[in-house]
This record gives structure tokens, sequence and C-alpha cells, in this order.
């Protein structure tokens, strides 16, 4: 394919190509988390508070991700500490998170003088813009989550199946938890210079739930939900350019089609032999 | 006979769900050793207790105070209703593990004891040949047992076993009493219940929640009103 030989020529596309890739690591191992804990909502409600910062951080002339990802780590924690009847009303704080975060980065970006940034930018996303800087936090998110999973991914997993159990057994529930929310604000900062903000939430589900329709056993879902995320971004920016369309939709669009037709597979053929692995 | 030494005592517990009461002004202290059964009406706050009990719910009233400290308590807990999502991609024995969970430290592997006491457990409960079936594939009845399963394979010193014959068939209801009769005498064991045949457990305490809590005398427990009529008694 002579055209992709052409583009690989480029800086910029062989960037793009690399965020991807980190980027998949990110959302398929986090996004197996979200799905399995059901943390969508409260991801897709940091995500929103997070264009908050940003636009106040685009205002006061500091980095933009940064304002970001201390506004998500900060919605993220509040969240992890709801609970007793607070808990019970989590979706109403999400709403709010999500609207008033909205609201205070259109403001901001609204005020701040000379050339008004590149909104489409932020809430869609334009990974053709990948920086250097963007790909080294990229990569070191990716190997700050692998050792953590290498680390306490067992506790992860007990507090992502059974909170209450986990706490019996003298786990930190709380903590894990507020770590995997955590991880998810980090990983809407990253994945926002894919598909933006209002698409994150996209490649944080889609690619776990086409996985877990397919493999069974969690570490097979999570390897099987990076592939598939692998798929979704590389994929969808290859198409992305010869559709000539903006990346970040096309991403999502992509992984739609993929969670459709994993939808045709039927159960039984990846359901495993139900008595047969008996001690 | 001496007191058992106090595990857990609660004093002037109470509990809301909104505006509704759940429990008012509860006292309760378990030994070590107690066998106590948690008898009451359906929604008179039995669950709420032990939930209470296990530090799974605050106290809007009141307080629960442990003579261990949390690190060095070993629950046991089999829940009325399992908070976990049973599409959750884990095995049976997967799930049973992590009632070991206990203790690890972080980047230590399961030991041969662990999967010894998993191995153990699962085939206690008739639950071997199901090790490798996903949650999601087995009955009412197959959990229920893995749920003991899990609750047992730690070996608690304090076990609450909430409703754990439902669902469960008289096979695996016999090999439940049998398993609680032989753990170590210490162990406290909570019984929440409305199925307690003379043959099941035998009760060193018994008391009624509705709202309050009040003793209830041992003798003549197993004909309580509250308690189902045992068609294998």
């Amino acid at each position: 394919m002579p055209e992709l030989a052409t583009l690989l020529e480029l800086d910029f596309f062989r960037h793009a190509l690399l965020a991807a890739a980190l980027a998949s690591v990110l959302a398929g191992v986090v996004g197996t988390f979200v799905v399995l804990k059901r943390l969508v909502a409260i991801s897709g409600g940091v995500a929103h508070a997070a264009f908050g910062g940003l636009g106040v951080a685009y205002w006061a002339g500091v980095s933009p991700r940064l304002g970001a990802v201390a506004v998500a780590a900060l919605s993220a924690i509040g969240l992890g500490f709801l609970d007793g009847e607070r808990a019970r009303r989590q979706d109403a704080v999400i709403g709010v998170l999500w609207a008033v975060g909205m609201a205070i980065g259109l403001v901001f970006l609204h005020w701040t003088p000379g050339y008004a940034p590149n909104l489409l930018g932020y809430l869609f996303g334009d990974i053709l813009m990948v920086t250097p800087a963007d790909l080294l936090l990229a990569a070191a998110s990716d190997v700050a989550l692998l050792a953590l999973l290498a680390l306490v991914g067992r506790e992860l997993v007990a507090v992502a199946f059974d909170e209450e159990s986990a706490r019996l057994q003298g786990v930190p529930a709380r903590f894990y938890s507020i770590l995997m929310l955590l991880l998810v604000a980090l990983s809407v900062v990253v994945l926002l210079q894919l598909v933006g903000i209002v698409l994150v939430i996209a490649l944080v589900t889609i690619p776990p739930l086409v996985a877990q329709r397919l493999v069974r056993s969690f570490v097979g879902s999570l390897l099987a939900a990076v592939a598939v995320a692998l798929v979704v971004t590389v994929g969808g920016l290859l198409a992305a350019y010869r559709l000539d369309l903006p990346s970040g939709p096309v991403m999502v669009l992509l992984g739609a089609l993929l969670l459709g037709a994993a939808q045709l597979v039927p159960r039984r053929a990846v359901r495993a032999p139900r008595r047969a692995e008996g001690m | 006979m001496s007191e058992p030494e106090i595990v857990v005592a609660a004093r002037g517990l109470g509990y809301r769900y909104g505006a509704d009461v759940a429990l008012a002004d509860v006292d309760l202290a378990v030994g070590r050793g107690d066998r106590l059964v948690i008898l009451g009406p359906n929604g008179g706050g039995k669950s709420t207790l032990v939930r209470l009990l296990l530090g799974l719910l605050r106290p809007d009233r009141g307080e629960v105070r442990w003579q261990v400290p949390r690190r060095a308590r070993r629950l046991g807990y089999v829940p009325q209703v399992p908070s976990f999502d049973r599409g959750f991609p884990l095995r049976v024995e997967e799930m049973v593990r992590l009632g070991r969970l206990r203790g690890r430290r972080p980047l230590t592997g399961w030991s041969r004891a662990d999967h010894e006491a998993v191995a153990r457990r699962l085939a206690e409960l008739e639950l071997a040949p199901l090790a490798g079936a996903y949650l999601s594939e087995l009955s009412g009845g197959e959990l229920r047992r893995a749920l003991i399963a899990r609750a047992l394979v730690g070996e608690p010193d304090f076990l609450v076993l909430d409703e754990p014959t439902a669902s469960l068939d008289e096979p695996s209801r016999r090999r439940l009493w049998e398993m609680i009769a032989a753990l170590p005498e210490s162990t406290a064991v909570l019984l929440v219940t409305h199925d307690l045949a003379p043959e099941t457990l035998r009760p060193t305490r018994a008391v009624m929640v509705d709202r309050r809590l009040s003793e209830v005398p041992i003798d003549g427990l197993h004909s309580h009103p509250l308690l189902c009529g045992h068609a294998h008694a």
C-alpha cells in the first residue's frame, strides 16, 4: 500500500500511530475495569469535568493538559468518597459535574484573550496534532498502569468484583476504588488527544464490551480489549485518512461496528464447557 | 459456665433507610464461640443488623465496637443477596480463592495451601466439578454453595450466614450444617434464618429483630412461629 508507506514517512502520522497504540493499552485495561465495575457514567462525568480544568488552565496560561488532569483527578477522588446516603445520589452528582465542568470550560475559553483555541480539537480530538510530550505522557501512563497491575492487580480485581467482600478480607477497598477512578481520570486525559472529551467514553467502553463478548476469562478479556482498542484506534485513523473524515468520530464508529459484529457471534460458541474443568 | 470473651458489641444501634427506621436502640454483644440465631419477620432489620456489625453499613446512631483491630479479624460472610455482578468473568475457584485474600502482600502469588483449601471447600460442597465454570453459569443453589465456600475458605473466626439455606436442596443443607458443626469451637457464628430444624445448628443464644432486639429463650426455639415448618425434621 504505497499511500501508507508515504504516510509513514511523515513524522506527525508516525506520532499519531504511536499515540493510538499507546492509548490502546490504557483504553483496553482501564476500560475493562470501567465496564466491569460499572463506572461508565462516572467516567463520562470525569471526562466532562476535566474540560472545566482545561478551560481554566488555558485562560491562566498554563498547560491545558495539566488543568484537565488536575480536575479529573479531583473529581475522581470526590466521587470515590461518596458513601452512604450520598452514594445513592451519585448519578445526580455525576450529572452536575458533567454539565458544570463543560460550562466552566466554555466560559473560560471564551474569556481567554487572543485567538480562540481550537475548541473542536478538545471536544472531538485531533490525533494528528500529537506532540512528543503527549507520547511521553501516554507511554509513562502505560508503564505506570502495567506496574500497578503487576503489584496490586489481584486487589483491584477483588474490589472491582465485590467491594464488600474485599473489605471484609481487610483489603482497603475505598483506596482501590479511588485508585481505579484515578486511572480513569488519567486515561481520559491521555485519550482526550485521540477522540476528545465528548467521545472519550466510547474508547473505554466499546473495546472491553467487544472483548467480553468474545472471551470469557478476566485476563483474556483484558488482553482482547487492548487488541480491540488497537484495531479501533489504528484502524480508525487509517479509515479516517482514506475517507477524509475526522479521526475521532471514525474511531468511535469503527468501534460501534465491531461491537455490532460481536453481537452476531453466538454466546455458546465462546462459552467454556460447563463441567469440564473440575479438579 | 463463664461468659465468653466478647468479640463485637453494639450499643444503642440505629439505622434508617431514608425516613424508614430499620433498627432502633439495639444492644447486642457476640462472644467467642457464640452460635447466635437471629430471627425476625421480613423487613425487620436482621440483614441490616449483621451488615452494621460487619462494618458494611455505618450506623446512624450508636456504635459497633470490635475487640480486635480490623486487620486481625477473620470474617466470613454469606450475604442474603450478593452485591456482585454474576456476569463478572471469574470462575468459581477464582471467586472462592478471593476468600483467602486477607493479609496478602503485593506481588505474592497464591500458595499451595490456598489452592488446597479452595479444593477442599469446593469438594465439601460438591462444587469440584464446577471449579472451572463461570459464575454466570451457576444455578441459584450452586452460587449459594460457592458463596458458602468463599466464606469458609479463609477459616473465619466470625462467620455470618444470612439466610444461607435459601435455594439449597436438602443434601446441600445437610452438608452446610455439618461444615458449621465442624468449625472450631471458638468460631462465632451468626445465623439469620427462617429455617432452623433441630438437627441443624445448636444455638447458644437466639434473638428476635423487629426494628428492636429482644432475646428469645433457646428452649422451644425450633417451634418458634417465625421459623418455617421443616418438612424433614
